[in-house]
């Protein structure tokens, strides 16, 4: 994957104000392509019938709902089903457990030894791979440990040598759990050392601390990207297969939870894996950043990964 | 004949499984201004809470304008023909005008009669230039007046007061007391003032209920109260002059009475206990000399020294002793001129005018 | 910048802040006030215990309560079937939670602190009791004033319970204490400054409006 130039020069506001803008444009162009069969000007949108439940609950992670993505696949999406989605973005840990309780209905996250276990106790259905987005490794330009270009197991273990400043989320956040795999694979134990920091925060202001302290981390892309203009990390290791950051779709049980939605849930999953759907996720990001954040994976399963 | 305004029969309020009024019989009737007198804590405020309903009676019955208050709508009728006023100034936020007015609004008067009768009320305690003024920038004497005006706005039959003017000077006191006397027999309006200053009481009162520890220890006339205590905290609560121990004795059918001092005489009036001391007031005690003529009654005497004079208006006090025995004495000025202290005199005074108790 | 103050979205974040806290803060006030009245009228066994009580929940974690609420309103919690969890009803429900012990408690304080004859004097001037109470809470009125505007400020300033029984549902449940903390866990910090310069203005016209209210008792 390579790095585009991002212009740094806009003011955060309007980068939000453009990402809206973006969002309003891709809902206008779904409306027209589904008013494409119309003939009665007047009329915007074809209004489909209201489902007899419209409200879905979906639990999904911090980093997926601050990517973006998702303002603009559930517009989309509520608008061709009229259903209303409540995204409810928390950590990790709290959006499987509300699907363990069957206080959700859909669950799309990204931390798959975990989602294994939902699946196996039997509060999730029809686990399907969504899409992928990968992580960088950061640091700051100067690379004292001299990592870029390196694996990622090489750079860790370097940077554990030179004791130079990482910074980790800390929170049990996909994320999180992805990078304490990469530790654990080249047999470091980092916590408890005074260079191995943990924030406890969220992506974003993981990145800004790791930038104040001059220290590694790792983040997913769309986050780094989000962030670039205001700090001054760079990405010094990236495609590298332990850094794939896969995504998938579960709906909650409807035989083990019976207040699920489950006419619901199987359409926003279905939606996601639909051609418009991947499609969505497929473009998302070319707009703003010069790149796709995503790739979408409708049909693939880990295997594929090498996983 | 008209009903008794306030009748107790038998009343019993507990505190705290302590009892704090005990009144077996009261009755008061309707026009009479009525004190309250008798030491702290002696139940007076419990009483004119219980008068005025604001207290629950565990026993006995209250019989208020005739009627015995059973139903909470006895007790709403009842209360509104009777006003109470607190020692402390508790007006509201606001102007005199809307303190004043605030009974009649409880008991929605149309706009005009308030006005008539807030105009008329203040007039009557000389306010009427405070109506427009901030209740809370009124002197303590002027409030209290408001507060009399507010009380009375409403034309109560029955008007409870608990200590309103203690703390305000002896000219206010006065003055208030005696526009407040005017106004009661004018309306025929019943009074019950509870009052820790004797003078008020013989200057508003026809009638003075000594309480101590919840019961009537005594219920007369002001003047007969002053002069012939029932008992040592009665006479306290007078500023009786002269509360001397005594020894009592009877011979013959004869009570006799020893003093300190030596001093011994007969006593005709009747008594009811053994009693251990005797009060004499000291305008009954006079100075025996060639000067002033000596009253006919059959005269104790005692040989005294002069131990001190205390000046007066109309009358001086001059403290007087022989061996253990002191006395004070009010004679009229003339008879201290020339009297110099540690002067041996000559003073006598009446048995009848002593009051054992 | 100053894109930021015509944006819709925000201005929608703001509106419903003043919407969910102002509701919340009417119920805890239709609650708490003749809570606080009753309990500083009134002498009866275990008061002292009843007091402590309302201060304790004066005090109590809004987290806390953010937590419990959402066990009863989650669906499978004993008041699921109400449906309202991830919905403003549920964080006005919560926030009422928070301010009703506050506004009770100062109630209490103010109340107590007018002097207990003026009840009593009030009733014999031919109050009824509700005439009577009425005169009281408007003499009172500085400290009751004050116990609104601690109750207002408490939940307008909350996050944690709004955060966890709301979800911070963009257009539906977010007000600006979860959009705040939401764009500090992104690295926004300055579209978090922005969310919380217009959160203290919300809150400062709230508290000078109760304060010009409360100035106009004394003159």
């Amino acid at each position: 994957m390579c790095q585009t130039a991002i212009k740094l020069s806009e003011v955060s506001s309007m980068v939000k104000k453009a990402t809206k803008l973006m969002a309003f444009m891709f809902v206008i162009l779904m409306t027209l392509v589904l008013t494409a069969c119309q003939k009665a000007p007047e009329q915007t949108a074809q209004t489909p019938a209201k489902p007899e439940k419209p409200e879905v609950i979906l639990a999904t992670t911090t980093s997926t709902q601050d990517s973006g993505l998702l303002d603009v696949i559930i517009p989309a999406f509520e608008k061709k089903t009229g259903y209303k989605i409540k995204t409810i973005s928390v950590g990790t840990g709290q959006a499987l457990a509300m699907g363990e309780k069957g206080e959700a209905d859909v669950l799309l996250v990204h931390a798959p030894d975990a989602e294994k276990k939902v699946v196996a106790s039997g509060s999730a259905i029809n686990r399907r791979l969504v899409m992928h987005n990968d992580f960088v490794l950061v640091g700051p330009a100067e690379d004292a440990a001299k990592i870029k270009g390196k694996t990622v197991g090489e750079s860790l273990k370097a940077i554990s040598a030179a004791s130079i400043p990482f910074i980790s989320r800390g929170d049990d956040s996909g994320t999180h759990k992805l990078e304490q795999n990469l530790w654990k694979v080249i047999s470091i134990k980092p916590q408890g050392t005074g260079w191995y920091q943990e924030t406890g925060a969220g992506m974003g202001q993981t990145l800004k601390i790791a930038d104040e302290k001059k220290g590694y981390t790792i983040a997913d892309r769309a986050t780094y990207l989000a962030q670039a203009k205001n700090i001054t990390l760079k990405i010094l290791v990236e495609g590298d297969a332990k850094l794939l950051n896969i995504y998938h779709v579960m709906e909650v049980n409807p035989e083990k939870f019976n207040k699920v939605n489950k006419e619901g849930a199987k359409a926003f999953a279905d939606y996601l894996l639909s051609s418009e759907g991947q499609a969505l996720i497929a473009a998302f990001g070319k707009d703003k950043y010069g790149q796709a954040l995503f790739t979408a994976d409708g049909g693939k399963t880990e295997k594929d990964f090498g996983l | 004949m008209q009903p008794a305004i306030v009748e107790l029969t038998g009343v019993k309020v507990y505190r705290n499984n302590r009892l704090t009024l005990n009144i077996e019989h009261l009755t008061i009737a309707p026009g009479e201004l009525v004190a309250i007198a008798g030491p702290n804590g002696a139940g007076k405020s419990t009483l004119l809470q219980v008068v005025n309903m604001l207290l629950p009676y565990q026993q006995g019955t209250l019989n208020l304008f005739g009627k015995a208050i059973n139903k909470q709508s006895e007790l709403n009728i009842a209360r509104r023909q009777s006003s109470m006023m607190f020692q402390e100034t508790l007006l509201v936020n606001g102007t005199v005008y809307d303190n004043v007015a605030l009974p009649l609004i409880f008991r929605k008067y149309p706009k005009e009669k308030i006005r008539e009768l807030v105009m008329s009320a203040l007039q009557t305690f000389q306010c009427q230039h405070l109506a427009k003024r901030q209740a809370r920038q009124l002197s303590g004497g002027e409030a209290q007046r408001v507060g009399l005006a507010r009380a009375l706005v409403f034309q109560p039959r029955l008007l409870l007061l608990d200590e309103p003017f203690a703390a305000l000077d002896t000219a206010s006191r006065t003055a208030i007391l005696t526009d407040l006397k005017q106004v009661a027999v004018q309306n025929k309006l019943t009074v019950i003032l509870i009052s820790h200053n004797f003078n008020e009481v013989l200057t508003f009162a026809d009638r003075v209920v000594v309480l101590a520890g919840g019961a009537v220890i005594q219920d007369d006339k002001p003047e007969v109260v002053l002069r012939r205590p029932a008992t040592r905290e009665v006479a306290s609560l007078v500023d009786m002059d002269n509360v001397l121990p005594c020894h009592m004795e009877t011979e013959a059918a004869q009570t006799i009475v020893r003093l300190d001092g030596g001093v011994i005489f007969p006593y005709n009036r009747s008594v009811t206990s053994k009693a251990k001391a005797c009060c004499l007031p000291g305008d009954a005690i006079y100075i025996l000399n060639e000067k002033a003529p000596s009253p006919e009654q059959p005269l104790v005497t005692v040989s005294v020294r002069v131990a001190g004079i205390t000046p007066g208006i109309g009358t001086y006090k001059v403290s007087v002793a022989v061996d253990e025995l002191s006395l004070i004495a009010r004679v009229p000025r003339e008879q201290t001129l020339g009297l110099v202290i540690g002067e041996k005199i000559t003073i006598g005074f009446s048995p009848d005018e002593v009051q054992l108790i | 910048m100053d894109n930021i103050w015509q944006d819709p979205e925000i201005l929608a974040v703001a509106w419903l802040t003043i919407k969910v806290s102002g509701l919340a803060t009417g119920i805890s006030v239709i609650i708490g006030i003749p809570l606080g009245l009753w309990l500083a009228l009134n002498e009866f066994y275990g008061k002292k215990f009843v007091v402590s009580v309302v201060n304790f929940g004066m005090g109590l974690p809004p987290v806390v309560v953010g937590l419990v609420v959402s066990l009863l309103l989650w669906r499978y919690g004993p008041l699921g079937m109400l449906g309202i969890m991830y919905t403003p009803w549920a964080m006005i429900l919560a926030q009422a939670f928070i301010a009703s012990p506050i506004i009770a408690g100062l109630s209490f304080a103010a109340i107590s602190s007018l002097n207990p004859n003026m009840r009593l004097q009030l009733l014999s001037l031919g109050a009824s009791r509700w005439q009577a109470n009425m005169l009281l809470i408007r003499e009172a009125k500085l400290g009751l004033l004050a116990a609104v505007m601690a109750g207002f400020g408490g939940v307008v300033s909350e996050v944690g319970a709004s955060m966890m029984v709301g979800g911070n549902i963009k257009g539906q449940t977010r007000v600006l204490t979860t959009a705040t903390v939401m764009e500090v866990g992104k690295g926004n910090y300055d579209i978090a400054l922005a969310l919380s310069f217009i959160l203290l203005l919300v809150a400062y016209s709230v508290v000078a409006a109760l304060t010009y209210l409360q100035n106009r008792t004394i003159r």
